[in-house]
C-alpha cells in the first residue's frame, strides 16, 4: 500500500495523458499493482521498480487499447468522451500557454509517439522506456526522435504565428 | 556536419545520450549555425513543456483507495488459500496416495520384467542333446580306432 500511495498518482497520470479517461486509468493501476504484488518474486533488482511499474502499466494500457479497438486521435472523440472533458479536475489545472499547446498537441498524434515521449518525460532510460513499450532500443529512439520532431516542428509553427 | 545530420541528432543531444565525439560535433556545429540554434531552442521548450505537463498529475481520492484495497486483500486471501499448511488428515491422504501410486508401480515394474524373460524352446534342447550324444559316440569309436 505504501507503493501505491506513492506511485498511483504519477501513472494514473501517465495513462490519463495516453489518452485513457479517469475510470480506465484507475482500472489499469489497480490491476498494475495486482500484477506487482502477483509477480513480486521475479522483479529483478537490475531496473528500478517505478520503469518495472511503467512497463506493466504500458503493456496493459496497449493491450486494452488493442481490445476496446478504439485510437483518441481527433478531437470529436477527445470531446465525446465525457471523462476527458474538461469537467474533469485533472484537466481543470491550470496550465501555463505553452504547456497547455504541447498538451494538444500529444492528444492529436499516434499513440506511439505519445507514450515515447510521455516515457522520457517521466524520467525512464531509453533502455527502460523501450522495454515498456516492447520495442528494441532502435526503434525507440526513432520513434521518439520523430515525436519530438513533431513538437519542434509545432512549436516553431506557432513562433512563427506570434 | 549538415544541418540535417545535427537536426535529427538534437533530440538525443538534449538528452545528453550522443556519444561523446558526436555530442563535441553536434555542439560544435550549434555554435556556428543560428538555424540549428532555433531548432535547440525549440526542442528545450518542447522537452521543458512536456515534463511540466507531467509534473501536474491527478488526485489519488479515498475511494479509489478504498477499491484498491478491497480487491489486493481479496488477491491476499486467495494467495493464503492457495499455499495454507498441511493439515494431518491431508498429510495421511497424500501419504497413501503416494504410497499407492509406488505399489501400482513396483507390481507393474516387476510383471515388464517377468514377461522379457523368454521361455526355453523344449524341441532345439533336445536336438542339441542329441547332437551331443552323436558326438560322444563318434570321439569314442575314434580313439577305439587309434587305440
Amino acid at each position: 500500500m505504501i507503493l501505491f500511495e506513492k506511485y498511483s498518482p504519477r501513472i494514473l497520470g501517465y495513462l490519463m495523458r495516453n489518452g485513457a479517461s479517469r475510470v480506465e486509468a484507475e482500472e489499469i493501476v489497480q490491476e498494475a499493482f495486482l500484477r506487482v504484488w502477483s509477480e513480486r518474486r521475479r522483479f529483478r533488482p537490475t531496473g528500478t521498480f517505478q520503469a518495472w511499474l511503467y512497463t506493466i502499466a504500458s503493456h496493459i494500457l496497449i493491450n486494452e487499447r488493442k481490445r476496446w479497438s478504439r485510437e483518441i486521435t481527433d478531437e470529436q472523440q477527445m470531446l465525446s468522451h465525457p471523462e476527458k472533458s474538461d469537467n474533469d479536475p485533472f484537466y481543470r489545472v491550470s496550465l501555463s500557454q505553452t504547456v497547455g499547446r504541447v498538451k494538444g498537441v500529444l492528444e492529436q498524434m499516434k499513440q506511439e509517439y505519445r507514450m515515447a515521449v510521455l516515457l522520457a518525460a517521466e524520467g525512464l532510460s531509453y533502455q527502460e522506456a523501450a522495454r515498456a513499450m516492447g520495442l528494441s532500443v532502435s526503434a525507440y529512439k526513432t520513434v521518439l526522435f520523430r515525436a519530438r520532431g513533431l513538437l519542434r516542428s509545432h512549436f516553431a509553427e506557432a513562433g512563427r504565428k506570434e | 556536419m549538415k544541418c540535417s545530420s545535427v537536426q535529427k541528432w538534437l533530440s538525443a543531444y538534449v538528452d545528453g545520450k550522443l556519444d561523446f565525439w558526436r555530442q563535441r560535433r553536434v555542439g560544435k556545429h550549434l555554435r556556428n549555425c543560428d538555424e540549428c540554434q532555433i531548432a535547440l531552442k525549440r526542442e528545450q521548450e518542447a522537452v521543458a513543456a512536456v515534463q511540466q505537463l507531467v509534473s501536474h498529475n491527478p488526485e489519488v481520492d479515498a475511494r479509489f483507495r478504498a477499491r484498491f484495497a478491497a480487491r489486493f486483500q481479496e488477491l491476499r486471501r486467495r494467495e493464503k488459500e492457495e499455499t495454507r499448511p498441511v493439515t494431518p488428515v491431508r498429510r495421511w491422504v497424500l501419504a497413501g496416495t503416494l504410497a499407492g501410486v509406488m505399489a501400482v508401480c513396483a507390481i507393474a515394474g516387476v510383471y515388464i520384467v517377468h514377461s522379457r524373460i523368454q521361455p526355453v524352446d523344449e524341441k532345439e534342447l533336445l536336438l542339441n542333446l542329441d547332437l551331443y550324444e552323436n558326438l560322444d559316440v563318434i570321439i569314442n569309436m575314434e580313439r577305439m580306432k587309434g587305440g
